[in-house]
C-alpha cells in the first residue's frame, strides 16, 4: 500500500548527494552570498562536479514518448532524481541550479533532436570534465510568461539560415550557456502551432546578453536577459524539423520531460524548507530542550510541528509522482499537485522558522536565505496558477481555452 | 524502498468495502440517519464480511491487516457513509492494542461489544474513575476502556444514558453519555499503551474523515460540472475551479501523509497526520457545501450531511486538538524526514 523507507540504493543517493551538497554546494552558495554574484564561470565547484560524473536526470528522458509498453521493469530513475534534488537544495539552491550541464535544453535536444544535433549539443560541449559547460532553455520574454503562445521572438526562413529577432528573460544559465535553445514563433497568428525550437550558439553575431538579472534569492544562480537581432541561426540548428506537425508532436514529447521537472523542483522547495526547519528545530533544541511546555506556550512548537506535516506530505506528493513515473503510469496530475502544494509548504515552514529563530533569524543565511530563495518556486516551472488550470483540466473538464 | 504499489489481495479489499457501501450503506443513509440506529441484519451482513475487525489478530478473529490497508478500507466505507464504521464495528479503534497485552486480550474475547474513550474531563486515580463522556458514538456496548495520558483503564459499572440531544452528526450511531461515579478502573497498561490505543484511534477517525471529505468533494464537483451560471458550468469558472483543484491536491496530501504515518507506527507522527487530516476535511466539506450553494444546505444533498459527520468525527479522541499538542510536545525528537525514518 505505501513504504517510505529508502533500500540500499535510495540510501546511497542521498548520501552521495549529502555529501556533495555539505562539501561543495553550501560552502560555494555562501561565498555568493557574500558577495551578492553568480558565482563565475571558473569557480572550481563547477570542476569538482564534473570529476564525480553526476547527474540529476533530466536529460534523461525517453525517445519516442513517455509512456511504456506494459510489463516493462519499473526504473528507479524519478525517484532517485526526486532524493537528489531535495538534498542537494537542502545545502544550496542556487548553487544547485549553476552547476554545468544542459540543464533545461537538454530535454527538448535529447527528444526533438537529431543524431547529428544531439553530437554537436549535448556531447561535445560536455566532454572534458575540466571545462565546464551550460545549454540554457529560453521560452519566457517579459510580456509572455504563463501564456506561452504570446511569445513575439520571430524566426523567418532566409536561404540555409533562419533569422531571428527578439527579447528573451529569466534563462538561467543564459550568458555562460555554450548554446541556448530557444523558442521562437514563425508565424505569430498561429500561436503555439507556429513555434520552433532553434539552439542558437554562443558568438552567433547577433546574439547577446542584455542584462544579468538582481533577485531577491538564488544568488548563486545566474538569471540573465537575452536579444536576438536579425540573428542567423544556420537551418541544421533547428530541432524537431520544418513542419509543424512534426514538431508539434516532438514538442509534445518534450511536455512530458515536464512530468519529471515539476516534481524536482517540488522536492527542491521541500529541501529548502527542511533546511530552515531544520536550523530553527536545532537552535529551539538548544533553547528550550528541557522546557517542551515553555516552548509550547510562546507557540515555537506548534510552528515547528505544523511545517513539519506540511513539508512531509509535500514530500509524499513528489515520491508518488515520482514512483509513478517509474512505473511508466501517466503522471501529470501527481506532478502538478506536487508542484502546487510543496512551495507553499516550504514557504510557510521557512517563515515559521524565521519565527522561531527571532531577530537572529533575519541575518542566518542558513534561515533567511531560505525563504528569499524558495518564493521563487511557486513562480517557475509553471505557476501555482498554472499548475491548477492543469488540474482544473485533467479533473473537471475545465476548458483549454480561456 | 518508496513505493505506492496497492497489491491484487488490497485491490479485492478495497473493492469489496466499496460495494458493500455503494449497495447497502449509501441508498439507506438517511433512513439510518432519521433511525438514529443501523438494522440488525445489516450489522450481521458487515460483520460477515469481515468489516468490523480488520486489523484483530486472527486468533481473535480479525483478519490482521496492516494499518494503512484498515486506513483505505474505512475511507471507502466512510465515503458512501461516514458513520458506517462507528456504528457498526463490534469493538472501536484500540483494541488492536489492547489485543498486545494479555488483559486485553482476555476483555476482547469476554464480549465482542466494547470501545475506547479518551477521558477527557474524566479522573482516574486510586483505581477510581469519576467524570463524564459528554457523547460516546456507540450504543449497547458490554465493556468501556478509558485512556489518559498515564494509562488506559478499564472501568466497571458505568452508567449510560441515551444522548437526548441529536447530535451534531453521525447520528445513525446513536450515541450515549456516559457516567462514571468512582466506578471501579482497573489497569490495563501505562503511557506506552496509551500512545498505542490513542494512534489507533487517530487512525481510524483520520480514515472517517477522508473518506467523508473525499465524497464530499466529488459531489461538488459533479454538481458543479453541471450547473451553469454566466454561460458556462460554475466549475469552469476560474474562483471555483481553482478551490476544486486546491481541495483535490489537499485531500491527496491528506491520504498520503496519513498512508505513510501508519505504515510507520510512530505515535507522533500518527498526531500530526491526523491534526492534518482533519484540518483538511473540515475545509474541505465546508468549500464542498459552499459550492453547491443553496442546495448544499438542504438534506437533499449528501454534502450537508457530510458537513455535520464531518464535524463530529474531527471532535473524536480528543480531535485536532490533542493531535496538535502531541505532535509539538514530541516535534524536536522526531525522526529525520528523509534516511532516518525506518
Amino acid at each position: 500500500m505505501i513504504d517510505t523507507t529508502l533500500d540500499a540504493g535510495f540510501r546511497n543517493v542521498l548520501l552521495i548527494m549529502r555529501q556533495v551538497g555539505r562539501d561543495l554546494l553550501r560552502p560555494a552558495g555562501l561565498e555568493a552570498e557574500a558577495t551578492g554574484e553568480p558565482l563565475p564561470v571558473d569557480h572550481p565547484l563547477f570542476v569538482s562536479w564534473n570529476r564525480m560524473g553526476l547527474s540529476l536526470g533530466l536529460a534523461q528522458g525517453r525517445r519516442g514518448g513517455g509512456e511504456a509498453a506494459p510489463g516493462q521493469a519499473p526504473s528507479r530513475m524519478a525517484r532517485s532524481a526526486i532524493l537528489a534534488a531535495e538534498e542537494l537544495a537542502f545545502w544550496d539552491q542556487g548553487a544547485l541550479l549553476a552547476l554545468p550541464g544542459p540543464g533545461l535544453g537538454g530535454p527538448p535536444i535529447q527528444l526533438l533532436g537529431n543524431e547529428d544535433q544531439r553530437r554537436r549539443f549535448l556531447e561535445e560541449p560536455f566532454r572534458d570534465p575540466e571545462r565546464p559547460a551550460w545549454g540554457a532553455y529560453a521560452t519566457t520574454e517579459s510580456a509572455a510568461g504563463s501564456d506561452v503562445a504570446r511569445i513575439r521572438t520571430a524566426a523567418r526562413r532566409d536561404g540555409d539560415h533562419y533569422v531571428l529577432h527578439g527579447d528573451k528573460m529569466f534563462i538561467t544559465n543564459g550568458a555562460r550557456a555554450s548554446w541556448v535553445v530557444v523558442f521562437a514563433t514563425v508565424d505569430a497568428s498561429l500561436g503555439r502551432a507556429g513555434h520552433r525550437a532553434f539552439v542558437v550558439e554562443r558568438g552567433t553575431p547577433g546574439f547577446g546578453v542584455g542584462r544579468i538579472e538582481k533577485k531577491m534569492g538564488l544568488t548563486a544562480s545566474e538569471t540573465a536577459g537575452l536579444f536576438l537581432e536579425d540573428c542567423r541561426v544556420p537551418v541544421e540548428n533547428l530541432l524537431g524539423g520544418e513542419r509543424g506537425e512534426e514538431a508539434k508532436a516532438g514538442f509534445k514529447t518534450a511536455m512530458a520531460t515536464f512530468d519529471l521537472t515539476r516534481p524536482m523542483v517540488a522536492a527542491m522547495a521541500v529541501g529548502i524548507g527542511r533546511s530552515a526547519w531544520e536550523r530553527a528545530r536545532d537552535l529551539a533544541r538548544e533553547a528550550f530542550g528541557a522546557a517542551p511546555y515553555a516552548a509550547r506556550e510562546l507557540g515555537v512548537l506548534d510552528r515547528l510541528a505544523t511545517a513539519r506535516r506540511r513539508l512531509d506530505a509535500a514530500r509524499l506528493l513528489c515520491w508518488r509522482a515520482a514512483w509513478r513515473m517509474d512505473h511508466h503510469e501517466r503522471n501529470t496530475v501527481e506532478a502538478s499537485m506536487a508542484k502546487v502544494h510543496a512551495p507553499a509548504a516550504a514557504l510557510a515552514a521557512t517563515s515559521a522558522a524565521l519565527d522561531v529563530c527571532g531577530l537572529a533569524g533575519v541575518v542566518d543565511p542558513r534561515v533567511e536565505r531560505c525563504y528569499r530563495d524558495v518564493k521563487v518556486f511557486d513562480i517557475f516551472e509553471g505557476t501555482g496558477e498554472v499548475q491548477r488550470i492543469v488540474l482544473a483540466r485533467r479533473l473537471f473538464g475545465y476548458p483549454s481555452e480561456g | 524502498m518508496i513505493d505506492f504499489q496497492v497489491t491484487e489481495e488490497e485491490e479485492g479489499l478495497l473493492s469489496t468495502a466499496a460495494r458493500f457501501g455503494e449497495e447497502r450503506l449509501r441508498p439507506a443513509e438517511r433512513p439510518h440517519e432519521e433511525a438514529r440506529r443501523y438494522p440488525e441484519a445489516l450489522v450481521h451482513e458487515y460483520r460477515e464480511l469481515g468489516l468490523g475487525t480488520l486489523g484483530l489478530p486472527e486468533a481473535l478473529g480479525g483478519a490482521a491487516l496492516a494499518a494503512p490497508v484498515q486506513v483505505a478500507v474505512r475511507s471507502e466505507l466512510a465515503a458512501a457513509d461516514p458513520a458506517a464504521p462507528l456504528g457498526l464495528d463490534p469493538l472501536g479503534p484500540g483494541c488492536v492494542a489492547l489485543a498486545s497485552t494479555p488483559a486485553g486480550r482476555a476483555l476482547i474475547a469476554e464480549a465482542r461489544e466494547g470501545a475506547v474513550a479518551v477521558a477527557e474531563g474524566i479522573r482516574v486515580e486510586g483505581g477510581r474513575a469519576r467524570g463524564r463522556v459528554g457523547w460516546l458514538p456507540r450504543g449497547g456496548l458490554h465493556w468501556l476502556v478509558l485512556a489518559d495520558d498515564r494509562g488506559v483503564y478499564r472501568v466497571d459499572a458505568p452508567r449510560w444514558a441515551p444522548v437526548a440531544a441529536r447530535p451534531c452528526g453521525l447520528r445513525a450511531c446513536g450515541g450515549v453519555e456516559v457516567v462514571l461515579e468512582d466506578a471501579p478502573a482497573e489497569s490495563l497498561g501505562g503511557a506506552d499503551l496509551a500512545r498505542q490505543v490513542l494512534a489507533e484511534c487517530r487512525l481510524y477517525a483520520g480514515a472517517l474523515l477522508l473518506g467523508a471529505a473525499r465524497d464530499a468533494h466529488a459531489a461538488a464537483a459533479r454538481y458543479t460540472q453541471e450547473r451553469v451560471a454566466f454561460g458556462r458550468p460554475i466549475a469552469h469558472h476560474q474562483g471555483l475551479a481553482f478551490q476544486l483543484a486546491d481541495a483535490a491536491t489537499d485531500l491527496e496530501a491528506a491520504r498520503l501523509l496519513l498512508e505513510a504515518a501508519a505504515s510507520r507506527g510512530h505515535a507522533a507522527e500518527v498526531a500530526g497526520a491526523h491534526a492534518y487530516v482533519t484540518e483538511v476535511a473540515l475545509r474541505v466539506v465546508e468549500r464542498s457545501v459552499q459550492a453547491l450553494g443553496g442546495h448544499g444546505y438542504l438534506q437533499d444533498h449528501r454534502v450537508e450531511k457530510r458537513m455535520r459527520d464531518v464535524r463530529s468525527l474531527a471532535s473524536l479522541w480528543g480531535g485536532a486538538v490533542l493531535s496538535e499538542r502531541d505532535a509539538a510536545l514530541s516535534v524536536l525528537d522526531a525522526p529525520e524526514a528523509v534516511g532516518d525514518a525506518s
